[in-house]
């Protein structure tokens, strides 16, 4: 119930308007006939999918508070995905609901419902209906290159703005009732105070957030790990959490990218190590040390810390060894038995295996390096067999989303109740 | 998720793109009557000869006349002014706007301003009411082409045979602005003498008793007490306001509980502290039907009620309505 709190009072902040309006005009009178139904329904539509547009406006800025009521960040940023989702297919449908009774009148003004610049305030809404269904179809069905599809969707803002004129003039029970009004206006400004905080102001407000290249480490063809030394101040954080990074200069974009931190809770240094999956990781190797880097973070609840029970199975799929890397890194003589999974197709592919076994040696964890080369892919099975009283124990897992997913299954069919399977799903944006 | 996206987009599109082709490509159908006559439209009151060239030709034109092949045996028929004259209530109703006749019976109860900003122009020379809504507004280009569609013949335009009116809104009427209906032999078989000018009697405002008088008093506006049927008594005038509750700003909720009463109170105050706009005033008296104890006749109290029967609540017509609920 508490990890539910998030998705509570997005609930309630989009129901409220809803409530209202239902309380604005007799019910028969907006049910009145078939007509009227759709064009009621029409409203429904528009009303809830403007206030969870605002909603996602608002989940999108990485606020730190809004992470704590989620529960982490990337939950956050799957509630975002969904609730976009929603919202965007109840827009879609409040003009075809409301063109109904257009038709009722005829054909032909229907077809000049659609039709832009009849009317200023639906030429707003006839726009930002259009520039959002482009920038839809960029996000759902057109893989673009990260940087440029994050450029492409930094336009919603402007949706959300047409939306909002839209909203604000035309005529309509927003117009009329005043709590309505004042409700929706109030929400999308914070909305847009939110987005604007994120995208100028805590780039300013973080200055000291800025960090040097110091070093960047070829572990292997298609891992790096990079060394970042605070130019003023280092930042706080659990070993387990992430950060996004963007490089100020140099050959790569600016944008920002999320990585999980792999350095221990206790230097100033920050460490993470990367995978090249797409063009920016790939020229992270080319880097030169040096170059001015800008953090911002640290985000993520995803820590052994975080985990009353001090029984534990880290279960790794390929890079999704960063954040345990950071928690062994962090482990003191402080009660924690670890037993790490640490997944990867061959032992080339296992980089940071000397510092893992150095680690191994040295404090509670025992490290199990599974090479599905050898040993096909590990299952639940195979993992009650290595680890004895498996039942007991709180596991986490980080990897690739089938992975995770894949695994996750299999322990739950093994009995294994959900809460005590703790994800870090990577796929963020 | 990524389904019920792709799903919503598919029915926008093609709901969208359905109503954009079928709308549009009508369009242009509906253009062809008007762009026909428009061919000849220079024509003022006195310019006869070049009016009757001008019928004539439209006559002969069956795209843009179809009925009149299936009665030229009878009479000529002209637009003139007593003609139009003849059409001046609620139920039959004819506008000349910048000399061109509109039939616009079938669109009072659509009209986004409300039937009774309409009704007092029937039979009219109506430039000026529609050019200016009653004050300064002009209407939208939409409303324009919407006013397209009902256009009959230029002022004095002479249609060969006698009961050969373009029945441009009578088949409209009869089948709620679907217009497909209006062209071919639907449109003879539609029965011209119902709009032949000639033969009124079958249009809904006559059928009443000319004769009998109705004293609009306390028993009487309280019989008007439904959102079906609803008459305001404000300052010692009697309101039928029916047609206009569904347009209401404030919500038809607040309108209905004062029907059949006197309400002066609550229309100065809104129920609380605040007047009505000089808006409001002015679009109250589009509705006034007569003073307290006035005597009126039934065909007038008829009339009114036909406007009531017709204008049902939710139907949302233009644009450029105030209380549009887009």
């Amino acid at each position: 119930m508490r990890k539910k709190i998030g998705v509570l009072s997005i609930i309630a902040i989009a129901l409220i308007p809803l409530i209202r309006w239902f309380f604005i005009d007799p019910l028969n009178y907006r049910f009145f006939n078939f007509v009227g139904t759709m064009t009621s329904l029409g409203q429904i539509a528009g009303i809830l999918g403007f206030a969870l547009f605002s909603i996602n406006l608002i989940l999108s800025a990485r606020i730190k508070i809004v992470e704590r009521f989620f529960y982490g960040l990337n939950k956050v940023y799957n509630y975002h995905h969904q609730i976009g989702a929603i919202s965007f297919s109840l827009l879609l449908f409040h003009p075809l609901l409301l063109v109904v009774s257009y038709l009722s009148v005829s054909l032909r003004s229907a077809a000049e419902f659609f039709i832009p610049f009849n009317n200023i305030p639906v030429t707003y809404g006839i726009f930002s209906l259009l520039i959002m269904i482009l920038l839809m179809v960029l996000t759902i069905y057109i893989k673009l290159k990260y940087n440029i599809w994050k450029f492409s969707h930094k336009f919603m803002v402007i949706v959300f703005v047409l939306a909002l004129l839209h909203a604000l003039f035309i005529s309509s029970d927003i117009s009329r009732d005043a709590f309505l009004r004042i409700y929706l206006m109030s929400l999308a400004f914070v909305g847009l105070a939110v987005g604007a905080y994120q995208s100028f102001l805590s780039k300013l407000i973080n200055n000291n957030r800025i960090f040097n290249l110091k070093s960047v480490n070829i572990l292997n063809p298609q891992v790096v790990e990079l060394e970042l030394e605070p130019k003023n101040k280092g930042i706080k954080f659990f070993p387990g959490q992430f950060v996004f990074i963007s490089f100020l200069a140099g050959s790569v974009g600016s944008e920002s990218h999320p990585f999980s931190i792999s350095s221990a809770d206790n230097g100033n240094n920050l460490r993470i190590v990367i995978k090249s999956l797409g063009d920016f990781t790939d020229k992270l190797k080319n880097l030169q040390p040096g170059l001015p880097v800008s953090v911002e973070g640290p985000y993520g609840k995803f820590s052994h810390l975080n985990i009353l029970n001090k029984n534990q199975v880290w279960v790794a799929g390929g890079v999704g060894i960063t954040p345990f890397v950071s928690m062994a890194r962090s482990l003191k003589d402080d009660g924690y038995f670890i037993d790490l999974y640490y997944c990867v197709n061959t032992p080339e592919e296992a980089v940071l295996m000397t510092e893992l076994k150095e680690l191994e040696m040295n404090k509670k964890i025992r490290l199990i390096p599974w090479y599905s080369a050898e040993r096909g892919y590990l299952d639940a099975k195979k993992m009650f067999e290595l680890s004895p009283g498996l039942e007991n124990k709180d596991i986490l897992i980080c990897g690739p989303a089938p992975f995770m997913f894949g695994l996750k299954k299999q322990l739950m069919d093994l009995n294994i109740k959900s809460k005590h399977i703790h994800f870090e799903n990577f796929k963020l944006l | 998720m990524k389904k019920l996206t792709t799903i919503s987009l598919f029915i926008f599109w093609a709901v969208v793109v359905a109503i954009l082709v079928s709308g549009l490509v009508f369009y242009q159908n509906n253009k062809v009557k008007p762009a026909g006559n428009f061919a000849g439209t220079v024509n003022t009151p006195s310019d006869q000869n070049s009016n009757l060239a001008n019928g004539l030709a439209s006559g002969v034109n069956p795209a843009s006349s179809p009925a009149a092949l299936a009665n030229n045996q009878a009479a000529d028929f002209q637009l003139s002014m007593a003609e139009i004259a003849k059409h001046n209530t609620s139920g039959n109703c004819w506008l000349l706007i910048n000399n061109e006749v509109y039939d616009v019976t079938s669109f009072m109860a659509a009209h986004p301003g409300g039937a009774g900003t309409i009704i007092p122009n029937c039979g009219k020379e109506s430039t000026q009411a529609y050019n200016t809504k009653g004050s300064n507004k002009s209407h939208s280009s939409n409303a324009n082409s919407m006013l397209a569609d009902y256009f009959i013949g230029n002022l004095n335009q002479v249609f060969p045979g006698k009961n050969n009116v373009p029945a441009t809104s009578l088949a409209q009427s009869g089948s709620g602005g679907n217009n497909t209906a209006s062209s071919g032999s639907g449109q003879a078989a539609q029965g011209n003498p119902a709009t032949s000018p000639s033969v009124p009697a079958s249009t809904p405002a006559s059928v009443s008793v000319p004769g009998a008088l109705t004293t609009l008093n306390v028993a009487e506006i309280a019989t008007h007490n439904s959102a079906g049927d609803c008459w305001l008594l404000i300052n010692n005038k009697i309101y039928n306001v029916t047609s206009f509750i569904a347009a209401h700003p404030g919500g038809a909720g607040t309108i209905i509980p004062n029907c059949g009463k006197e309400s002066t109170q609550a229309f100065n105050t809104k129920g609380g502290n605040t007047p009505h706009s000089g808006n409001a005033n002015s679009m109250l008296t589009s509705y006034f039907i007569g003073n307290f104890n006035q005597q009126i006749g039934q065909q007038q109290v008829q009339q009114n009620i036909q406007t009531t029967n017709t204008v049902t609540p939710p139907v949302v017509g233009g644009e450029e309505e105030e209380d549009d609920d887009d």
